[in-house]
């Protein structure tokens, strides 16, 4: 196995009589696009505090390519950082901007000169390098930002949810810009947001925090498809969710479960999920399918209403016992509130997990 | 850059200037008071309580302090609302030429009240040449001519300060009340005045304390029977190095102080605490 | 005319009585150290410039503009060093508590005359009555809270990310400082530094009370003039001192403008 390039072993921080962070981990492997995502007051801006060296672990190690540099200041650390505000330097050019941590490194001034000239390139921003950041718009300034981060080739690059100040369209086009660029240098990078939807755009791999702790860990499809819990679940995206326990004892991974109104469902039981604790049943709702006719595996219900989502359409369907289950299906497709249907999934798409948080 | 030892760098040199120049004074000052020739005595707060001129010098200081606070603020408060209510440039022209007075020099703005009211001074020099007194006036060196000093040189701070106070209150909660239906009285008294209260209750102690401690004016422009606690605290020290009796008025003058502070701030329901956050900003 | 209307002509007629009543007696003085006789005269007779030739001519007016002019430095120079490590304080650790600020704040609050007394018998006890020393040190400490204020109201302009992105790029502290925050608050040390000067320029309890007396301060000079006969030669002083106060108020004033411009450069 490679050396990562960062690694957080059982990293807490305090702070008075709160506990901002309880023992956690985090690998980073060399090239990885990490995404850090939690709510607020979820520790994330801690995480990053303490890999960038402005705050030091109560216990804990940090390793940067297998150093130990849970004590280095931030200066000697080599991590580039981009910030939710722009934090260019006012008093200089674009251009000087992207130099400085060249300069800091007294790097030749031939050097620079290619150097700052590749990265401005890199982030589309030649043409502004004499610009003052006061005459750039917020996601130039963003691009510099970045630039700057690059330029001295850092060990790591950490960025604090640096696209939230920015407005829809435009932050869209900046997380694939942000990709494209993060896949070409190939530099380790520790992305935090709160934002679910862009950490699934862009991530190799997500891990989720929550009150301090490790919530999940994988890739956007394996954490989307296969959430490890009910809360990941939701806050990955929507979900149905539906309390279950075992008709029988599980075969595999495979299991059939029974719900409170005896009706037997059969899904895929989450590694982490203990059988004998209490259990629940998770379909997304691209998973259920609605037909017509009665079918297999498929339950009659009657359509409560419909929301029209542009390529799709959310449809919410009343059983008989009053679960209500979301669907989503093509926005095509004629269907009406009060219309009379059968909703049912594949027996591969419902993930059984543990029902506790 | 981490740690302790970089604040308390950072902090040092301030809170050691603070310390020699206003807390070591005045805890020597309350030695002083309270020592005469190496005993632990009262006397000197004894002596300076009823032996002549001392009372008479207190209470002076008090009057006129009194008397300049209140004129001052009477002057400055109309100006202080109106302005606060406006914007544009005339505020901003009004609020540079107070601050460019207030930052004249105080021995300027006195000498000028002497070029002005002199026995030979302009305004009587005007009005014998016009014929309308035969006689000069008696105007410099008198109690109104102390107070109308003071008042000059402090009515600017006091508009100063209430406008700063007032432009923070929220305006919106005049339309709300207004669309509420509250007619400008209780406008006034519910809405308007509960939110500058404690500005303008700030700005008085400030300019109460101010003038108390004038040293200047009283010395330049006030008679022989007006001396207040500044010029003879001085008189004390520089020709007599009689610092017992100087630290004692200053020690009194202080405590003084400090009860009608927080008198003032019970009145108005605020500790010290929000006086510090209000100084602080 | 309407209510509104009569209201704004009746405010800003009373605003502008106000500024006669608290300017007027001052600008009088001007046109009268014009004059040349030895009585004060208003209008004056006949231009001259007698009374500045008188001034400039004189070496102890000289040697004190010159004592006075050296502690004004001194004071302005430490309370701006000071003021600025409490703004660097405040941005980079946090916001300094209120309670602190007012600590800081006391040398404006607290009665000159009671800390001019108590200074008066501690410098007796350590014979340093009269020493320049003492006095600019002591009006350093007058002119500090105002630094402090100018000064943390600027470095809460700037970002304090500023510091951790110079950091991560791998500054050290000087450098940050010297590269990243000087540049951005030099206009502001300049005005902290000219509110300073300007209050040990004008400052006179202190140096009444305990200043030197050979040759004493600018004002502690003008003050022991003042307490004599009118003259008409002060007049020329007061109007000399008055325009370096009103220049250096609007170099202070008009900088904060030129920081607005630089921001939208």
């Amino acid at each position: 196995m490679t050396t990562p390039a960062l690694a957080l072993e059982g990293v807490t921080k305090q702070y008075g009589a709160s506990v901002a962070l309880k023992p956690f981990d985090l690998t980073i492997a060399p090239g990885e696009f990490v995404t850090l995502l939690g709510p607020s007051g979820s520790g994330k801006t801690t995480v990053l505090g303490i890999a960038a060296g402005t705050l030091v672990p109560d216990a804990g190690r940090v390793l940067s390519h297998g150093k130990d540099v849970t004590r280095q200041p931030t200066h000697l650390r080599n991590v580039g950082m981009v910030f939710q505000r722009y934090t260019l330097f006012p008093n200089m050019s674009v251009a000087d901007n992207v130099a400085f941590p060249l300069k800091v490194r007294k790097e030749p001034a031939r050097v620079i000169a290619e150097k700052v000239a590749h990265y401005l390139d890199l982030v589309g921003l030649l043409p502004l390098a004499d610009r003052y950041p006061s005459q750039v718009s917020g996601g130039q300034a963003q691009r510099v930002a970045l630039a700057r981060a690059l330029v001295f080739e850092p060990a790591l690059l950490l960025m604090d949810e640096p696209l939230a100040a920015i407005d829809r369209r435009l932050r869209q086009m900046l997380q694939e810009e942000i990709r494209r660029i993060q896949r070409r240098t190939r530099v380790p990078t520790l992305y935090v947001t709160h934002d679910q939807d862009e950490a699934m755009h862009m991530s190799d791999r997500i891990v989720i925090i929550r009150d301090g702790e490790m919530a999940a860990n994988g890739t956007p499809q394996d954490l989307y498809w296969t959430p490890p819990s009910v809360w990941a679940a939701e806050f990955l995206g929507d979900a149905n969710v539906r309390h279950v326990e075992l008709a029988a004892p599980p075969e595999g991974r495979a299991c059939a479960v029974r719900d409170a109104a005896g009706r037997r469902l059969s899904g895929t039981l989450h590694p982490s999920a203990c059988p004998k604790g209490r259990l629940a049943l998770v379909v997304r709702p691209e998973d259920c399918v609605v037909r017509r006719q009665p079918e297999p595996d498929a339950w009659p219900g009657r359509v409560v209403d419909v929301s029209f989502r542009g390529a799709t359409q959310e449809v919410w369907v009343e059983l008989e016992d009053g679960w209500t289950i979301r669907a989503s299906m093509r926005a095509r497709e004629d269907i009406h509130p009060g219309s009379a249907i059968h909703v049912g999934w594949p027996a591969a798409a419902a993930v059984i997990v543990g029902a506790q948080g | 850059m981490r740690g302790r030892g970089v604040h308390l760098v950072l902090m040092a040199p301030a809170c050691l200037f603070v310390f020699a120049f206003v807390i070591a004074p005045i805890g020597i000052a309350l030695i002083d008071s309270f020592s005469n020739e190496g005993t632990w005595t009262l006397g000197n707060y004894v002596h300076v309580l009823t032996e002549p001129p001392y009372p008479r010098v207190l209470l002076n200081t008090l009057v006129i302090a009194t008397l300049t606070t209140l004129l001052s603020m009477a002057v400055a408060f109309p100006a202080a609302v109106f302005v606060a209510s406006r914007s544009g440039r005339a505020v901003g022209i009004v609020v540079s030429l107070l601050a460019i007075t207030l930052s004249i020099s105080v021995l300027v703005k006195i000498f000028a009240w002497q070029v002005l009211l002199a026995r030979n001074g302009l305004i009587n020099g005007a009005l014998l040449g016009a014929g309308i007194i035969t006689d000069p006036l008696l105007m410099l060196y008198t109690r109104a001519s102390v107070v109308v000093a003071m008042v000059q040189i402090m009515a600017p701070y006091a508009c100063l300060l209430m406008i700063a106070g007032m432009r923070r209150i929220d305006r919106d909660l005049m339309t709300a009340a207004r669309t509420l239906g509250a007619r400008s009285l209780r406008l006034f008294r519910d809405v308007y005045w509960s939110q500058v209260r404690f500005c303008v209750v700030m700005t008085t102690l400030i300019i109460f304390i101010g003038s108390s401690g004038f040293f200047v004016a009283p010395a330049l422009v006030g008679g022989p029977g007006e001396i207040m606690l500044g010029m003879k605290m001085q008189s004390d020290l520089v020709n007599q190095y009689e610092s017992g009796l100087a630290a004692t008025t200053g020690i009194l003058l202080t405590a003084f102080l400090l009860a009608v502070t927080f008198i003032a701030l019970r009145l108005s329901g605020r500790s010290f605490r929000n006086v510090a956050e209000e100084l602080a900003r | 005319m309407n209510r509104p209307a009569l209201r704004s002509v009746a405010g800003w007629t009373y605003c502008v009585l106000l500024l006669g009543f608290v300017m007027v007696p001052i600008a009088v003085m001007i046109p009268a150290s014009f004059g040349s006789a030895e009585v004060l005269q208003f209008p004056p007779e006949s231009f001259s410039l007698r009374w500045y030739r008188e001034v400039l001519g004189d070496a102890r007016w000289l040697d004190s503009a010159w004592l006075s002019f050296r502690l004004a430095i001194v004071a302005a120079l430490l309370a701006t060093l000071a003021g600025f490590m409490v703004a660097i304080e405040h941005m980079r650790f946090g916001r300094v508590r209120p309670l602190m600020r007012a600590y800081l704040l006391l040398p404006l609050i607290a009665p000159h005359i009671v800390l001019a007394a108590g200074l008066f018998s501690m410098l007796l006890q350590a014979r340093l009555l009269g020493s320049p020393t003492a006095l600019a040190l002591a009006q350093c400490c007058l002119a500090l809270p105002l630094a402090v204020v100018v000064l943390i109201n600027a470095v809460e302009a700037i970002d304090p990310l500023l510091w951790t992105a110079a950091s991560s790029l791998g500054a050290r502290w000087w450098t940050v400082l010297l590269k990243v925050i000087l540049p951005n608050l030099w206009l502001s040390l300049i005005v902290a530094a000219l509110i300073a000067f300007n209050s040990a320029w004008d400052e006179v309890t202190f140096a009444v009370f305990f200043g030197p007396i050979q040759t004493p301060t600018l004002p502690s000079k003008m003050f022991s003039y003042l307490q004599e006969l009118i003259n008409p030669s002060v007049t020329a002083i007061a109007t000399l001192l008055m325009t370096v106060t009103i220049v250096l108020a609007l170099a202070a004033a008009s900088i904060p403008r030129l920081i607005r411009r630089g921001g939208r450069r």
